[in-house]
């Protein structure tokens, strides 16, 4: 493992050694940083046109759209679910752009109270979007609020107290929700019903994140070659947030160390300089097949064990490292507990044991 | 009769919070408590929860009011405190909520035809006025106040 002592923007500190890189932000996580936020802008595609991947879901979504407008209509409530990074806030941003319409962004965590949620419901506009992230992690009471909104555009208002209270009814203007949430699983049935269509994002073939990456160096004003857009694209774990954010990382790493020019060779001594090998592993994620492999002699290991192992929580482990392991088929889950697959040992240069 | 008097009892518990969140915010020097205590009894005295219908559009507001029935008397009041909690949180530093306030203050204003002060900052002014408060909300409580059962019974007894 090649160690590097260095700090660098948006990286934050990269101290020594795999088991420091624990505790150090990744640089292969999906979930947005600040970094992230400034490059986002620049690069998030405005129109269906210019979004690249998700074909099915764009075919799909300029169906509603045209419809939707042909009748004079607002678009039904849609449901972006996947993976972080896939890209459910741009195409929310692009629903409202094709329908010429203003998008008011908020997320389930920020809407604490049912007033919160009055509050944005009304002042909402005729046939505006309004993106709700994380949609999961409503409060039940706002949920509740919302059911009404969506159905009847009207808001339900409590006036006078015990036997005396009575509801109020208030119209609201038609608007379109576009919800997105990473975990389907978490939302009430009810909520889920209430979207008029849903869509699962998959991840991108390393082709199309490839497309993506060439996308933003041309934005950028990167000199990449085809080869090094694929190499990045391939070490991006099929996500566009984070091929956009190795692009920077490579650009900074080419401009120190090279000409400036990005093509397969540089792309890949810089990714890995930065610690993400070719499948797009970081040292966090080496570390775990390491531990099922070797310290666990390729046993089943328990969630908790595992945990402890790597000195993280349970709950990372399982949602934030495990899921693209498993997708690449490095780690399964058994009754008995998580193993190293024979594609892991593999990847690790080793030799799976005999069954 | 009843009515009345729980109207009264309202519009005299309004004025109070008014001269007291005055204090707050003068004396005190605590204008973010003020506006807090304002916020609290426009909560109170329409029976709506205050989180919910101080968070409203202010056109929504005062549509809210308007259906839910409220007496304009006490509009007038909830308005006027808005004002006031506007100025508060103007000097709280809270600019985008002050804002708020003096928007739905003007919503209502322009719903319910309230002859309002232009600049909430002119509304310590009135406050000054308020001297002999008790006297004043009688005045107002039984100016407009509908003809009631009892008001029916007078009337007929003398013809």
């Amino acid at each position: 493992m090649e160690r590097s002592d260095i700090e660098i923007e948006g990286l934050g500190y990269v101290a020594d050694g795999v088991d420091a890189a624990v505790e150090r932000p990744r640089v292969v996580a999906a979930e947005l940083t600040e970094d992230d936020l400034a490059l986002d802008r620049s690069l998030r595609p405005k129109r269906l046109g210019d979004y690249l991947g998700q074909t099915k879901v764009k075919e799909s979504l300029a169906i509603l759209i045209e419809a939707a407008r042909a009748r004079g209509d607002v678009v039904d409530h849609i449901l972006f679910s996947g993976p972080p990074g896939l890209g459910k806030t741009t195409l929310a941003t692009v629903v409202a752009n094709e329908l010429g319409a203003s998008i008011r962004t908020t997320s389930g965590p920020a809407i604490e109270r049912t007033g919160d949620l009055a509050a944005i419901l009304t002042n909402l506009e005729e046939g505006d979007v309004l993106f709700i992230d994380e949609i999961h992690r409503l409060n039940r009471m706002v949920e509740e609020v919302l059911y009404p909104a969506l159905e009847d555009f009207a808001l339900d208002i409590v006036v006078g107290k015990g036997p005396a209270a009575r509801s109020i009814r208030l119209d609201l203007p038609h608007f379109t929700l576009v919800g997105a949430t990473t975990r389907t699983g978490l939302l009430t049935g009810p909520l889920r019903d209430r979207f008029g269509i849903s869509f699962r994002l998959a991840y991108y073939t390393p082709e199309e994140l490839a497309s993506i990456v060439r996308r933003s160096a041309s934005i950028l004003g990167i000199d990449i070659a085809e080869d090094g857009a694929l190499e990045i694209a391939r070490r991006s774990r099929g996500t566009p947030r984070l091929a956009n954010r190795l692009l920077k990382r490579v650009r900074d790493w080419a401009q120190v160390r090279g000409d400036g020019r990005i093509d397969e060779d540089v792309a890949a001594q810089a990714l890995s300089f930065f610690e993400v090998d070719a499948l797009g592993l970081d040292a966090v994620d080496n570390r775990i097949l390491e531990l099922l492999a070797v310290q666990f002699g390729g046993r089943p290991v328990g969630l908790t064990t595992l945990a402890s192992a790597l000195s993280e929580d349970p709950d990372s482990l399982e949602d934030v490292y495990e899921p693209f392991l498993m997708q690449q088929g490095l780690m399964v889950r058994t009754p008995k507990g998580r193993q190293a697959t024979p594609r892991a040992y593999e990847h690790l240069g080793m030799q799976a044991p005999s069954a | 009769m009843l009515e009345q008097d729980y109207l009264m009892r309202i519009l005299l518990q309004f004025a109070e919070i008014l001269r007291r969140s005055w204090i707050r915010a003068r004396d005190d020097r605590d204008p973010k408590a003020a506006a807090d205590m304002l916020e609290d009894a426009v909560g109170e005295a329409t029976d709506i929860d205050g989180g919910t219908l101080l968070s409203l559009a202010p056109e929504s507001m005062a549509s809210i009011l308007q259906v839910s029935g409220t007496d304009p008397r006490v509009i007038e009041y909830v308005a006027r405190s808005l004002m006031l909690a506007s100025l508060y949180l103007r000097e709280a530093g809270e600019d985008a909520l002050s804002d708020l306030r003096l928007a739905q203050a003007r919503s209502l204003g322009d719903a319910y035809g309230l002859d309002l002060p232009d600049d909430p900052a002119d509304m310590p002014g009135l406050l000054d006025e308020f001297e002999g408060a008790e006297e004043a909300i009688i005045d107002i409580a039984s100016a407009d106040a509908p003809a009631g059962p009892d008001a029916r019974v007078s009337e007929r007894s003398a013809e």
